[in-house]
């Protein structure tokens, strides 16, 4: 079980049935009697979409092993569908309840139970509220540490009024073992936020670092160069990233991911490369040498198998830093593997690293080829975006063994990534890396 | 059926929503066993 499908679908497997393990419990008797095959099924669908929220909090938990395994990113994709399954499944259970028994409607009106209605009416609202901000987060203007707060907030009151809502109705949990596990559960998942939320954050509190350099780069990035005070430092592999936080305070919303671009044999000394996006990156280019820095990770599985002994990179933009560490780290431990760089920029002035990766193509058996959108006069190179002529023209024909790494813009992810699926290129060889999940 | 190999992340994708036909046929049972039960 080493393939990256078969890690999916045996991590699925294990999701499935704790998804399922409210089913199970509630067919443990003693049972209260049975209603309409209807009744049941709808009221099933709430203890499912419960069931699913409180595996959200599992999903997001940056577990070392969990991300190590399948990547963080990864499991921020499944977090995000499953987070839609599970808003369906609580729509489903009002649907079905509400035109089965229209009387159910009791639930929703204030003049029956004012306290009651007002709760579940916020549940719903807090639902609606969490799909909306995060699937137009872009197209509403959000910024992301916003989001984050309000994320937190509104999921922690959906499990919370959910959970309120099963005690209330009692049907099924009114035996106290029964209790115990529906509450146990909820403290368990709320548990998990807060040690996302504020018990990693205080940990790297513990472990602070100091601002040593702000190293100005092309293409309007920033290397800040960063130096542990009063620890080792930080322990990582090539192709990693970290959450980045200047706030002392563990509550600070502050607190975006970025890839490091160092080598791993300088743990005393970690650079990460950042390029100017939003109102966080831009003010990057602002932070004084000596500046305390925390650091949260590393996270990540956009790393070099052992096994790969022939690699092709492709990068876009300030996707080139994760791989800038992949390349730096070989070159530190005089690797012969074969390997490719195709990065696609702007133009010569707008390429992160430009002046960094000759030195690199010295020491290393890589080979560097630029494409340029706009290229300057007189560039005889590959020049527009990646197409698969391009790759074609560049990648070897025989790449049964080749390992593929993308990282870059989505829009251009999801053109290469279709590309290699189209030359053929499996799951377990085409390693890439998505930060703008939301 | 495409027989391109999966990409990672339409694999997760799909795997969610495979999850979710399988929750809803293992409710239908579940149902259906609390309503053959005494």
């Amino acid at each position: 079980m080493r393939t990256v499908f078969a890690r999916l679908i045996r991590w699925a497997a294990v999701y499935l049935l704790f998804a399922l393990l409210p089913l199970i419990l509630l067919l443990i008797p003693p049972r209260p009697p049975a209603r309409t095959f209807l009744i049941e099924y709808g009221v099933g669908l709430g203890f499912v979409a419960l069931a699913l929220m409180g595996l959200q909090f599992v999903l997001t938990g940056r577990f070392r092993g969990v991300a190590a395994s399948l990547g963080l990113d990864t499991m921020l994709q499944f977090h995000r569908e499953a987070g839609i399954v599970a808003s369906l499944l609580v729509l489903g259970h009002v649907i079905v309840l509400l035109l089965h028994r229209p009387a159910y409607a009791a639930f929703l009106d204030p003049r029956v139970d004012a306290m009651r209605a007002l709760a579940l009416w916020i549940l719903l609202v807090c639902l609606l509220l969490i799909l909306v901000l995060t699937l137009g987060r872009r197209r509403l203007g959000l910024p992301y540490e916003w989001w984050r707060a309000t994320h937190a907030v509104l999921a922690a009151t959906v499990l919370f009024i959910g959970t309120v809502h099963v005690f209330r109705v009692g049907w099924y949990i009114s035996i106290p073992w029964r209790q115990a596990i529906w509450g146990g559960l909820s403290v368990v998942a709320i548990a998990l936020l807060m040690h996302v939320r504020v018990g990693k954050p205080i940990r790297a509190r513990s472990r602070p670092y100091r601002v040593a350099d702000v190293r100005a780069e092309r293409g309007r990035a920033w290397t800040l160069v960063l130096e542990p005070a009063g620890h080792h430092g930080l322990r990582f592999e090539a192709g990693q990233f970290v959450w980045l936080s200047f706030e002392p305070s563990v509550l600070s919303i502050q607190q975006h991911p970025f890839s490091l671009s160092s080598s791993v044999a300088a743990p005393e000394r970690v650079e990460l490369t950042i390029k100017e996006l939003g109102d966080f990156t831009s003010g990057i280019r602002n932070t004084q040498p000596g500046a305390a820095v925390f650091l949260e990770g590393p996270y990540g599985a956009f790393t070099l198998p052992a096994e790969a002994r022939r690699a092709v990179f492709i990068a876009g933009g300030v996707g080139i830093t994760p791989i800038m560490s992949i390349l730096r780290t070989l070159s530190e431990q005089n690797d012969d593997r074969d390997l490719t760089l195709l990065y696609a920029t702007g133009s010569p002035d707008s390429t992160i690293f430009l002046d960094d990766l000759p030195t690199l193509a010295g020491t290393l058996r890589l080979r560097v080829l630029h494409v340029f959108e706009r290229p300057p006069e007189g560039w005889t190179g590959e020049r527009g975006m990646i197409t698969e002529e391009l790759l074609g023209r560049h990648l070897p024909a025989d790449d049964r063994d080749l390992h593929y790494f993308v990282c870059g813009p989505a829009p251009m992810m999801d053109a290469v990534e279709l590309m290699l699926a189209q030359r053929g290129v499996p799951m377990d060889r085409l390693h890439s890396e998505r930060f703008d999940i939301v | 059926m495409s027989r391109l190999p999966l990409l990672q992340h339409v694999a997760v994708r799909r795997l969610m929503w495979l999850i979710a036909v399988v929750l809803l046929v293992c409710l239908a049972i579940f149902a259906g066993v609390r309503i053959a039960q005494p």
